[in-house]
């Protein structure tokens, strides 16, 4: 067990692990901060396609463009919430 | 495909990497004297250049990999300046080495008043090493937040030095997509390094090739102890390739370039090739 964390074992089904907000940047600023970079590039290139060839008409910028919206607003549970935007829906 | 690894510290790998790289077809490594992850005594510096010098490219040697160094006091070793002077002094007897391609990685780490200094002390040695042109420079750019600033200061401090340096045999390493355009326009060889949680990615390395153009370029994934693998440089190569870079451009970007830098000394062996491509003719 990593003595670093406070796991609370009482609710299995749901099970706790207690960190600070510190100790997830540690983890994972990095990592967060690769992936924004990864985005950002990525959204260059699809410019710099569009500028050469032309605007390509296509659902998955629209989604693309509705979870880089869920990223940046002041609600919480992105990740399942970037799923649903990412989903087939009806 | 046949690559030169501008940018690798073999001293951290296993034989086995030398292996996979000599069977991905890496031809020769170029190693810049790095930190080991903890402050080393001054003593210990002489025994890391023999190792450099003399026992790496026996290692290297069994796979049919040549290997080349760089000879320095890395940048997180450089707040001691009386330690920084010690070790210096052992510098120009190691830089005298048929094997040794010139100084470096020197450069910056947090950009601070003494990082300058010894670094200013490195390229002053480089020209006072050199016969008429001074030795090639390799530098290491600071990481993440203080890169932007640190590039900035290293190249202004190389413009100091004004015609007694020559862009064209320094290389500026670690560059990315904010560094790289003022290290170009400046002149001088830019590195990107594949190492992808604290630099580039593969993607992100050939999003800039394709920006900023493949001459002056060197593309390395600077393995060393950390998370990282040298086949990141041929992860690099297949982007590029899914991309549709044609065979000559890979040469050109992963083994032309770096021998082209490299060339610059004498006694790097390894000459551009040029691929030929002629349409199959029928039996």
């Amino acid at each position: 067990m990593n003595k670093n964390f406070d796991v609370s074992t009482n609710a299995p089904e749901s099970t706790t692990v207690h960190r600070s907000g510190g100790q997830v940047l540690d983890l994972y600023f990095l990592k967060a901060r690769a992936a924004t970079l990864d985005i950002a590039a990525m959204l260059d290139r699809l410019s710099r396609a569009e500028a050469l060839c032309g605007p390509h008409a296509d659902e998955r910028k629209d989604r693309l463009q509705a979870a880089l919206h869920i990223l940046t607003d002041s609600a919480g549970d992105k990740a399942r919430r970037i799923q649903e935007a990412y989903s087939v829906k009806g | 495909m046949f690559v030169i690894d501008p940018h690798v510290h073999m001293v951290s790998r296993t034989t086995t990497d030398y292996e996979n790289m000599a069977m991905a077809g890496v031809v020769a490594v170029s190693e810049p004297a790095f930190w080991a992850g903890f402050d080393r005594t001054p003593s210990a510096f002489a025994d890391y250049y023999r190792q450099l010098t003399e026992f790496e490219p026996q290692r290297a040697s069994q796979f049919g990999v040549a290997h080349y160094c760089w000879i320095c006091l890395n940048p997180k070793e450089a707040e001691d300046l009386g330690k920084a002077r010690e070790v210096m002094s052992l510098i120009p007897t190691f830089l005298k080495r048929p094997n040794v391609l010139g100084v470096g990685e020197i450069g910056l780490h947090k950009n601070t008043p003494h990082e300058m200094e010894v670094f200013r002390r490195h390229v002053q040695l480089a020209i006072d090493a050199g016969d008429g042109v001074h030795r090639l420079i390799l530098i290491h750019t600071p990481h993440l937040e203080d890169k932007w600033r640190g590039t900035r200061l290293i190249i202004d401090m190389l413009r100091d030095f004004g015609s007694a340096i020559d862009p064209s045999r320094v290389l500026i390493d670690h560059c990315e997509e904010h560094t790289i355009r003022m290290v170009k326009d400046a002149g001088f060889w830019a590195g990107m390094t594949v190492y992808p949680t604290t630099k580039a990615t593969p993607e992100r390395a050939v999003d800039m090739l394709e920006i900023y153009g493949s001459d002056r370029v060197c593309i390395n994934a600077a393995a060393d102890w950390g998370v990282s693998d040298p086949l990141w440089v041929h992860r690099t190569a297949l982007e590029a390739r899914r991309r549709g870079h044609d065979r000559s451009a890979l040469i050109k970007i992963f083994h032309n370039n770096p021998a082209q830098f490299f060339g610059q000394h004498g006694g790097f062996a390894i000459r551009p090739v040029d691929v030929l491509d002629r349409p199959t003719q029928p039996h």
